[in-house]
């Protein structure tokens, strides 16, 4: 058989799944980006018909829509937040789990669990146990201390918020670290050993930097899903009380479907894209270099 | 004799109750001697340097330095430096912190670990690469700078594990040179882990070749290859290492001695000849000594069977194979059932198949206790053929 008859018969069983995923992926991105430059509802005619407006969505979120840059910073201080004690956590358990003891193995898989669970059901049971009346008011009243009401105030619906995501999500960044202190070469240590550091400074200037590329992987893949975080939050507070959890993914939800600003919340959409992008490129930063380096 | 600088004393390791790593050691190093520990993987000469840098704490026996134990001194604090097979130099760290990680731990003062880390720099040639990240550095250069990170805490003992079997060819004899010059300069006592038996007779004063956890021979390091004291010495050092036969030796009633093994038959000088020197003198006492029929190990070394006519021959055999190496190559010969090497010079002036003839000195025999694999003090006379 020759090259080009082999090259075609390629391009005859690639195609499909090309056009397939040029229809589900690009084409509604395509059509989206289109649509934030359009003041289209679907109550107001098809979207061919829809006005163009240039950038005028655009410059109406920078300029005028508090609530979505209220939104936005909330986002990235909630991903601060729970990033932070997430890593920290993490790391300590699996700084603990580097050592043996006894039921390790069972520990180790009720520690992971969580992560299994789907956030909507994580939301609902940390709604539930939330309540007034519920189990977490509960065990502070047997601790002496009157139970608040956590989703009538807006810093503990925040810390709500928080606590959910930290319970929910910890068990990855253990995980990842976990298996990165075990991907830790030895002998460096040993060496940092021999030329007499003690083991806090082993762990702060030998095992960390080692860590580095997969603490900044961890932290990537968990800004890139906390800047999406919806469910919980929809199922905890529904972004309240007023707007004082609502997520930026929260808030884009409202605005396409309950308030029908399609087109805005299309640009909305794309301004959270670029951002996030922009993020996760700053974060990659630090270990790009890493990450490109050819294998010796 | 001055006090040893190190003393190991029947050190003993063990793992999960039987694995016996380390099996009774006992070793002392002199002030300022470089000593190489020869073995094959697994040996246990890793373990033997863990235990003495203090990674590892031994089953029993003693460690001393200076005359003093060191069991309750914790690794970093006895004056012993390590430098890895892999390095293990600290990769996100640049030449710079890697050198002055010892004494930043030490907590000695900015100025003056800035100042050892310029001469130890200059030392191992690496100061025009101070701010380089390690990680950026090629094989040689992360050996130097492993080496200078040890020596800048100034060990009095530097133990170096297998330094140099991660090199290409080159890079490896430069910094054998470079080791070498290294010892002479600062008068370390060295301890040099390897498998690779050239570098411990370039390298070390004295070899001690390890078997499985211990230690079975340790001699000057020219004498050790001349006169090796064990059947696993004889069978580890040379290249190739010595040919060993198991051979039976019968005395025939002409008073003549004859060597079997397996298949193959090998005429000797009569007992007359045969010298016994573990009275620490020569005197044909061996004639007392020797029985009708004793087992001994023969050691037959491959640069002492050279190429003769057949019917003037020690021995006969078939060429299985040939290796050029250069200078010389080596024959692998099938005599009678038994594998044997020899050296011929190159280009090699038989071919494989071919049916040839090896002669051998008698007095070059060397004789092995076959329950013991020791070397016996037994040699034929070199006045046989005179």
């Amino acid at each position: 058989m020759g090259k080009k008859n082999a090259i075609s018969i390629g391009r005859m069983f690639t195609t499909p799944g090309q056009l397939v995923s040029l229809l589900v992926l690009v084409m509604p991105l395509a059509v989206a980006f289109y649509m934030s430059f359009t003041d289209w509802t679907p109550t107001r005619g098809s979207l061919a018909q829809a006005e163009f407006v240039g950038l005028e969505n655009y410059r109406e979120l920078l300029v005028w829509d508090t609530r979505f840059l209220e939104a936005i910073g909330r986002t990235l201080a909630l991903s601060a937040i729970c990033l932070c004690l997430e890593f920290l956590l993490g790391l300590g358990l699996a700084v603990l789990f580097m050592r043996s003891f006894r039921g390790k193995r069972a520990l180790l898989s009720a520690f992971l669990t969580p992560m299994m669970v789907l956030p909507v059901v994580v939301g609902y049971t940390f709604w539930m146990l939330f309540q007034t009346n519920g189990p977490v008011n509960q065990v502070l009243q047997l601790l002496g201390m009157a139970g608040p009401e956590w989703f009538k105030d807006s810093t503990l619906a925040f810390a709500a918020v928080v606590i959910t995501e930290v319970w929910h999500w910890t068990p990855l960044f253990f995980l990842i670290l976990l298996s990165g202190l075990n991907a830790v070469p030895e002998n460096p240590i040993r060496a940092a050993v021999i030329l007499g550091a003690n083991p806090r400074q082993v762990f702060w200037h030998v095992v960390l930097p080692m860590l580095r590329p997969v603490i900044v992987v961890a932290f990537v893949i968990r800004t890139m899903e906390v800047i999406k975080l919806f469910d919980e939050v929809f199922m905890l507070t529904r972004g309240g009380p007023g707007s004082s959890t609502e997520t930026i993914s929260l808030y884009i939800y409202k605005l396409a479907f309950n308030d029908f600003q399609l087109s805005y919340g299309a640009a909305a959409a794309f301004m959270v894209l670029v951002g996030s992008l922009l993020l996760v490129h700053l974060l990659l930063t630090p270990i790009k270099d890493q990450l490109m380096e050819d294998r010796h | 004799m001055t006090r040893p600088k190190l003393e190991l004393i029947s050190l003993l390791k063990k793992y999960d109750g039987d694995v016996v790593a380390v099996d009774g050691i006992n070793l002392a190093i002199s002030p300022g001697e470089t000593l190489a520990l020869l073995g094959p993987s697994g040996c246990g000469k890793s373990t033997t340097l863990n235990l003495i840098v203090g990674l590892e704490q031994p089953s029993s026996g003693d460690i001393r330095v200076d005359g003093d134990s060191v069991l309750n001194v914790p690794a970093g604090k006895r004056d012993i430096g390590l430098v890895f097979q892999d390095y293990a130099v600290f990769t996100s760290m640049t030449v710079y912190e890697n050198l002055a990680f010892g004494l930043k731990m030490r907590g000695v003062p900015r100025k003056t670990i800035d100042a050892e880390v310029k001469e130890t720099a200059r030392f191992i040639a690496m100061d025009d690469m101070l701010e380089v990240k390690a990680r950026d550095l090629g094989g040689s250069e992360l050996q130097r700078v492993a080496i200078g990170r040890t020596l800048v805490t100034r060990p009095s003992i530097l133990l170096l594990d297998e330094p140099l079997s991660n090199l290409e060819t080159d890079a490896r004899l430069a910094m054998r040179q470079e080791l070498r010059r290294l010892r002479s300069d600062l008068g370390l006592t060295i301890i040099y882990v390897t498998h690779d038996q050239v570098e411990a007779l370039s390298l070390a004063d004295r070899i001690a070749v390890m078997s499985d956890g211990k230690i079975i021979q340790t001699e000057d390091a020219e004498r050790i290859l001349r006169m090796p004291g064990h059947t696993h010495v004889a069978g580890f050092l040379g290249s190739p290492p010595m040919n060993l036969l198991y051979a039976d030796i019968m005395k025939a009633d002409d008073g003549s001695l004859l060597a079997v093994a397996g298949a193959l038959s090998l005429s000797l000088p009569p007992l007359s000849l045969l010298l016994d020197y573990s009275g620490g003198m020569d005197c044909p006492a061996a004639l007392n000594r020797m029985p009708e029929r004793d087992a001994f190990i023969f050691g037959l070394r491959a640069e002492d069977l050279t190429l003769a006519p057949r019917d003037d021959a020690f021995l006969t055999g078939v060429v299985t194979n040939i290796e050029p190496r250069g200078g010389d190559c080596i024959l692998s010969l099938d005599a009678n059932g038994t594998e044997l090497k020899a050296v011929a010079p190159s280009p090699c002036p038989v071919g494989e198949q071919e049916h040839v003839g090896l002669k051998l000195e008698p007095a070059d025999i060397f004789f092995f206790d076959r329950n013991s694999n020791q070397r016996l003090e037994l040699r034929f006379s070199r006045e046989a053929d005179a």
